[in-house]
Order: structure tokens, then C-alpha cells, then sequence
């Protein structure tokens, strides 16, 4: 019995964890205090780019809030939905309040990110109440 | 009397553990172990999530003071000569910085146990062991649900689950082993929910968890420590928005000590770790420290 005691504790000390954590630097975009994305993404079927401009860093504590810049053909769609998403678990967020301050900037509010990790802000553009195209901006939140 | 004391308190370190807010936490039921008609266990829990592990294997430091503590009572009935019946009540409380906190009940688990493999003679080698069927009801809000932006009202996994497996137990002169396994299916639901882009239906799949544990007895007073594997299925969810999910893994590792209280009850007090060994990922990482008591009442 001893000995089985003393290869399991041989087996523990081998099987222990090696924790990989994110870099610092893989987490910077968010450090940076206004912008967090440089490259504005673009819608694939509408071709309308979209800037994302955080208020503060994003965390996973608290409500946070951003503008979204739209730079097209910005009539061709009627309304805007957001969803905050994290693809790895299948879940999504509290909803977030959309408040339309031109034809080409919006501010989302009530932004939760209930946990760390990747989550994705999933933007939605609807005409006649139906999507006609969507893009997905992948983030890492601390 | 040791022999008794060996199979009464092995019951308390069958536990897993999983992700507090998505879709884990599938334990294994508090079974009658030894010669008793009933049982009843209160567990209290403080854990602390210390880690978030992505899909991709990276960590990330939690550092939001995340804390669950559960009282959790499970009892357990003889219904026949070898099959009894039982239940599990967690009663919750979530804090976190920045977050509303929350209380109210976990998700009730029901099974039923069968003494598969009883002792019925002297062997070596030869265990002595309960199989089981176990049912996991979504009576607490999940991750799904919550329409604020608080994720400590998730208390619950948020899909019916289906689960059975087996316990065994075996002791030597101050020294026991215990092992357990099981496997476990949770259901699809469709979830309405503005958060969510509208309607969608979420497609979990087969999980499984299995428990090695060693013990040392001295008198009343047992040592143990135990490993527990946890995997869970991707979560798939299609319509309003859809994502493939990714698998969650985890293992946790468990210090114990008990002490027997006379005949029939057992104090235990035990600390788990889940950011010690293996390579966890997809989950929520807690050290968790756990204070149970066992009351048994004899056939």
C-alpha cells in the first residue's frame, strides 16, 4: 500500500499543472486607454467598415461603454443590434442599450462582459427587420 | 467499527466540480456506503475562482473576488435491502467585486442507488460498490436566463441532465482506496432571450467525470486526498446567433481530513484545488474549502 501511495505521489508531482498565462502583451489592446481597435473591420456582403472606440479599457467588471463609427454606404441598412457573445462557452450577456447619435455613430451602453476570456461583439445590420449582414469583432477581456 | 468508519466517510470526497457559471457541475451523489438505512450530509463550501482557462489552453488571472459558498444538504434512504433513493438541495450565495450579489437554490439532483457489488465475503482485492442513476433539474437560474447584467444569478447548469455511474470502495488495515465514474447526458432547450439575438436552441452534449482517492486511518481520524477528472461536451447553439462551443476539462485535486463523532456521525473538513494538475480548459478555476457533516442512522 505504501508503495502505491508513493507512485501516486509520483504520478501528482508529474501530472501538476503548468499554467500558460496571456502576456501582457497579448492583452495591450485593451491597455490602450481610448482606441482598442486600429484597423477598422468591414461588413463582408454590405462592404461598410466599422470602427469600435472603448470609453475605458473593456473588463469583465462592471458596465462598460463604446462608439461605433461607421465609414459606406450606411443607408442601406435600417438598424443596428449588438450582441456580446462568448463562443467558447455558447453564451451571451445582458443586452446593451443602443443609442443612435448620427446616421454613422452609435454608443452602446450597458455593455457586461460577465467573465473573463474571448468574447466576441457580434454586430447585426437589419433591413425590413430582417439581418442582411453581420460582423463579429473578436476580443480578449481581462 | 473502522471498517464501518471507511465506508461511511469515503461518500464525502465524491465530489467534481466544474465551471460555476456554464454548464459543469455534475457530482456525484451522496451515497449509503455502509450498513445504514439513511443518511444525511450538510456541506458547506467557500470557493474562489483563482483562474479563467480559455479553449485555447491560455490562462488568465481571476482577480474580480469571485465567491460561492453552498450549503448543500444530501440525504439518502434505503428503500430495499439494496436500493435506496436520494437527493441533493444546494442553497447558493455569489459575490463578486463590482456585481450585485445573489442567493437562492442550485439545481436539485434525485437518483437512485443499487448495491451492485456488496461484500459478501473476505477478498484482498475485491471492492465493494453502488451503482447509480442520477437526474439533474434545472430549478435554478443559469447563464442562459439572467436578463441583468449579473452573472451571479447563474446558480444553476440550465439543462435537464441524466447521469449513472458507479462508486467503489476498499479498505486494508489503515488504508483505503475509493474510485468512482460516471457518465452523464444533458438535454437541448431552446432559450428566448433578448440577450441572446432571440430565439436559439442550445445542444449540450455527454460529460463525464471519475474520482481516484487514498486514505489513511488512524483511530477515528482519517487522512485522504483525492483527483477528480472532469470533461463536459462543447455547448452548441444554433439560430439567433450560433457558435460550435468548445470542450471543457478540468481536474481537481483534494486534501481531507475526518473524524469520526461517535458511531454515527463524521465531521470532515477538506481543501480542493483545481488550478494544480492537468491541463484544464474551457473552465472557471476555483480553490475551494469544504466543512461536511454526516449523520447515519443504522439498519
Amino acid at each position: 500500500m505504501k508503495t502505491f501511495a508513493a507512485l501516486l505521489l509520483i504520478f501528482l508531482s508529474l501530472a501538476c499543472a503548468r499554467p500558460n498565462y496571456i502576456s501582457a502583451e497579448d492583452l495591450n489592446p485593451q491597455k490602450k486607454p481610448e482606441e482598442t481597435q486600429n484597423t477598422a473591420p468591414e461588413f463582408p456582403i454590405l462592404k461598410i467598415r466599422v470602427s469600435l472606440k472603448w470609453s475605458q479599457p473593456p473588463t469583465s467588471q462592471g458596465a462598460q461603454d463604446f462608439i461605433l463609427d461607421f465609414d459606406g454606404n450606411v443607408a442601406e441598412f435600417e438598424t443596428l443590434a449588438v450582441l456580446l457573445w462568448m463562443p467558447s462557452m455558447g453564451h451571451g450577456s445582458a443586452p446593451v442599450k443602443i443609442e443612435r447619435l448620427s446616421d454613422y455613430q452609435y454608443h452602446v451602453k450597458n455593455v457586461y462582459f460577465i467573465m473573463p476570456g474571448d468574447w466576441e461583439i457580434r454586430l447585426l445590420l437589419k433591413k425590413d427587420k430582417k439581418p442582411i449582414d453581420q460582423l463579429y469583432i473578436p476580443l480578449m477581456i481581462p | 467499527m473502522k471498517k464501518l468508519f471507511f465506508l461511511f466517510i469515503l461518500a464525502v470526497p465524491f465530489k467534481t466540480f466544474a465551471a460555476s457559471c456554464c454548464g459543469g457541475g455534475f457530482s456525484v451523489p451522496a451515497l449509503i456506503l455502509g450498513d445504514d438505512k439513511a443518511q444525511l450530509t450538510s456541506t458547506y463550501s467557500y470557493a474562489n475562482v483563482s483562474d479563467d482557462v480559455l479553449s485555447d489552453g491560455r490562462w488568465l488571472k481571476r482577480d474580480d473576488k469571485n465567491l460561492t459558498q453552498t450549503l448543500k444538504l444530501e440525504g439518502a434512504l434505503l428503500l430495499s435491502e439494496s436500493l435506496q433513493g436520494g437527493f441533493g438541495l444546494p442553497v447558493l450565495s455569489k459575490t463578486a467585486e463590482s456585481t450585485p450579489a445573489s442567493q437562492g437554490i442550485g439545481d436539485i439532483a434525485l437518483y437512485l442507488g443499487h448495491e451492485t457489488f456488496p461484500e459478501t465475503s473476505y477478498s484482498r482485492w475485491k471492492p465493494k460498490g453502488v451503482t447509480f442513476i442520477q437526474i439533474n433539474l434545472p430549478t435554478s437560474p443559469s447563464i442562459y436566463d439572467f436578463s441583468a447584467g449579473n452573472s451571479n444569478e447563474s446558480r444553476g447548469k440550465g439543462f435537464y441532465s441524466v447521469g449513472a455511474g458507479v462508486a467503489l470502495t476498499k479498505s486494508w488495515v489503515t488504508w483505503d482506496a475509493n474510485f468512482s465514474a460516471e457518465i452523464h447526458r444533458s438535454f437541448a432547450r431552446a432559450v428566448n432571450n433578448e440577450a441572446l439575438g432571440g430565439t436559439i436552441e442550445l445542444l449540450p452534449g455527454w460529460g463525464s467525470s471519475q474520482t481516484v482517492g487514498l486514505g489513511w486511518n488512524y483511530k477515528d481520524l482519517r487522512l485522504g486526498g483525492s483527483v477528480v477528472y472532469f470533461y463536459e461536451d462543447a455547448i452548441e447553439s444554433r439560430g439567433g446567433t450560433s457558435s460550435d462551443g468548445a470542450m471543457q476539462r478540468n481536474f481537481t485535486a483534494s486534501l481531507s481530513a475526518s473524524y469520526m463523532l461517535g458511531q454515527e456521525s463524521a465531521l470532515t473538513a477538506s481543501y480542493s484545488d483545481q488550478a494544480l494538475l492537468g491541463d484544464p480548459t474551457n473552465s472557471s478555476l476555483s480553490k475551494t474549502i469544504n466543512v461536511s457533516y454526516q449523520k447515519r442512522w443504522p439498519r
